[in-house]
């Protein structure tokens, strides 16, 4: 005769089987997989956010680790915190077209950043470089032409001085070799 | 979105109006509005959050900062150039790398054009890429200008090209050809470019230029070969001979690597042609000075060389001397051992001879023996004289003439009896013989009598005779001896 006891156990374990399929399933439809920075914090991150990067994305499809066991991958040139910007920034454009290939003939434009990225890169200077070399090396096509698009922005329409206070640049030319620039540039300049 | 950006932008250049002005009032006054106001944001940035900066500027790798730059117009990054020694450098390689890049686009491109075009120049003028054709022309002609008058500094790193605004004006030309549909009165296109062109080249042929270190252009292969030459020789002068010249060649290499240095310096200050072709023909002094001293040198070790190839010679000849009078000694040898042999065999022959003498000499003793005192000649019965005929018989059968023994009388009686006797039958012999033998012994003491002086002076005779025997036969022992020795 069955007791209650019994009873009891059966549907825990129809329950676990349920939550296990149910698992299951979440899992083969949004895979996951677990980023670390340089100082240890693990991100769990869709796979196709992941995929971003092209540096991931070619490292998953070389090495088939998008198998069922979360594989933890290495990331020693980031830091948690630009890994949690990166993240942020390829979460909002997971959707985006993909970026079409540079153009030598292009116009060139630095002022076609969206609002949202404009937002998202106000921050300080060495964030904004960490970010772009993050992106560098986890080949982040949009997350770099943004982000050097706001370098160049800051640095658009400057005179030398201002660049060399705003970036914090020493002048070590000599008097001679300053002059000769300066020589140089004096070719179109109005009489 | 470039809507919703020009209206952020817009916003936070109303925010910090007065930053827009300042940078407006400071920079090189030509930017639209649209340029003021995105540096305004950049300012925005860095002011916010510059204290707590981790990375440098400078810190970022090249082919970022490349990248950086590559948003900004070419104008932009020549007055970059300003900042510092290290984007100056990036800048110049930036313009550099562009300028002759779009040489060689431009060269591409006018190539297919033309060869897309017919070959009647009537024909040409009425198709439909004629203008487009026109304006790449002059494009590729006024970059091919500019590369004559710039290239061959930029090539030697001497200066940059400088002038980016060309640079603009040739992106505008191009896309203005990629977005216009249909290409009008192309000489309106390039206006600007032939001005700016033209512009740069006549500031950089009247101002810059001048500062320019002179391009010598035989100099450098020269310069070059020199530079070349001291390593070569010295692995030259090693494997020939002498640690000394080493140390001095290595003198001579310090002291090339110094003066080119110094040239190299001086040529930078001073910009007189004939200053750097003085400076030059020094430098050309000195080398040919170089190589004299080399070339002395050489000649040197060339004597020693012939004086040691005639020593040796003078050697080789003394030896073929000794060599040949060598031979002749041989030669005479040989001669005299065939002499020598000769004299042996003459020698060998006379000691025959004088064997042969000897036996007869034996046997005329064995003769004379005979007839000694001892024995007489006569026979004993009928007194008549025996006359040894068998024994004169074998004398003559041994070669001994019976006459020379001194017995004329006897044998003169004898020859008759005995070619008498020979003449007789063989019993009459025997007969005779037996009788001899009978008769032997009997006229023996009358024989002496009668013979008795004769035969003392025989005997005295023959005792010399028989000295000179002995003395033959022991020296023919000794010969012998000799021969069996050899």
């Amino acid at each position: 005769m069955p007791t209650l006891g019994t009873y009891k156990l059966q549907v825990q374990e129809k329950l676990l089987q349920v939550a296990r399929l149910v698992n299951k399933c979440f899992k083969t439809q949004m895979p996951n997989i677990k980023l670390q920075s340089s100082d240890g914090e693990t991100f769990e991150v869709d796979v196709e956010i992941a995929k971003c990067s092209v540096t991931i994305k070619t490292m998953l499809e070389d090495l088939g680790m998008d198998d069922e066991e979360e594989e933890v991958v290495p990331l020693p040139n980031v830091n948690s915190a630009i890994l949690r910007k990166v993240i942020q920034w390829a979460t909002y454009h997971k959707d985006d077209p993909p970026p079409p290939e540079d153009d030598e003939n292009k116009e060139k434009r630095t002022d076609d950043i969206s609002s949202w990225d404009a937002d998202f890169l106000k921050v300080d200077q060495g964030t904004l470089f960490e970010l772009i070399l993050a992106a560098n090396y986890l080949d982040i096509k949009g997350l770099l032409d943004v982000t050097c698009k706001t370098v160049a922005n800051m640095i658009k329409g400057k005179a030398p001085e201002e660049i060399r206070k705003t970036f914090n640049i020493k002048n070590d030319f000599t008097a001679s070799e300053e002059e000769q620039v300066r020589k140089e540039n004096e070719w179109c300049e109005e009489k | 979105m470039v809507s919703t950006r020009q209206m952020t932008i817009g916003n936070s250049g109303s925010v910090e109006s007065n930053h827009t002005s300042a940078v407006s009032v400071e920079g090189p006054a030509r930017y639209t509005r649209n340029n003021a106001s995105t540096s305004a944001v950049g300012m925005q940035y860095c002011k916010a959050l510059a204290p707590v900066q981790s990375i440098h500027f400078l810190d970022l790798p090249q082919e970022i900062t490349e990248k950086i730059f590559s948003y900004l117009p070419f104008k932009n990054i020549c007055q970059l150039r300003l900042v510092c020694r290290s984007i100056d450098f990036i800048c110049g390689q930036i313009l550099n790398s562009t300028f002759i890049r779009l040489q060689n686009q431009m060269q591409k491109r006018f190539q297919e054009i033309k060869a897309k075009m017919p070959r009647r120049e009537s024909a040409r003028r009425s198709h439909y890429l004629a203008c487009e054709s026109d304006i790449i022309e002059t494009l590729h002609m006024r970059l091919t200008l500019l590369q004559m008058s710039f290239g061959k500094h930029i090539e030697r790193k001497h200066c940059c090209f400088f002038p980016g605004e060309i640079l603009d004006e040739v992106y505008r030309i191009l896309y203005y050809i990629k977005v216009t549909p249909k290409l009008d009165l192309p000489y309106k296109v390039t206006d600007e470019l032939f001005d700016l062109s033209t512009m740069a080249m006549e500031y950089f042929k009247e101002k810059i230029e001048p500062n320019l270190p002179e391009i010598a252009y035989f100099n450098a292969d020269f310069l070059n070969f020199s530079g070349n030459f001291p390593s070569t020789s010295s692995s030259k002068y090693l494997s020939l001979d002498s640690t000394a010249l080493s140390s001095e060649v290595s003198k001579d290499s310090d002291h090339v690597s110094n003066d080119e240095l110094e040239g190299e310096d001086l040529v930078e200050i001073i910009p007189q042609s004939n200053m750097v072709l003085r400076k030059r023909i020094r430098k050309i002094k000195q080398g040919m000075k170089r190589y004299n001293s080399q070339l002395s040198l050489l000649r040197q070790d060339l004597r020693s060389c012939k004086r040691k190839t005639s020593e040796q010679q003078k050697q080789i000849s003394e030896q073929q001397k000794q060599l040949a009078d060598q031979q002749k000694q041989t030669l005479e040898y040989a001669t005299r051992l065939d002499e020598y042999d000769k004299k042996n065999e003459e020698i060998s022959r006379k000691f025959s001879t004088l064997l042969q003498e000897l036996n007869k000499c034996k046997t005329e003793l064995q003769y004379w023996r005979c007839k000694s005192p001892a024995t007489s000649p006569y026979c004993s019965h009928c007194g008549n004289a025996i006359l040894p005929q068998q024994e004169l018989q074998a004398l003559m059968n041994q070669g001994v003439n019976p006459e020379g023994l001194g017995l004329v009388e006897p044998l003169s009686e004898l020859v008759p009896f005995l070619s008498a006797n020979m003449e007789l039958s063989q019993p009459v012999e025997q007969e005779v013989k037996s009788e001899n033998l009978n008769k032997d012994k009997k006229p023996v003491s009358e024989q002496v009598e009668t013979t008795g002086p004769l035969k003392n002076l025989k005997r005295k005779n023959e005792d010399p005779k028989e000295e000179v025997v002995t003395k033959k036969t022991r020296r023919l022992s000794k010969i012998r001896n000799k021969r069996t020795k050899i």
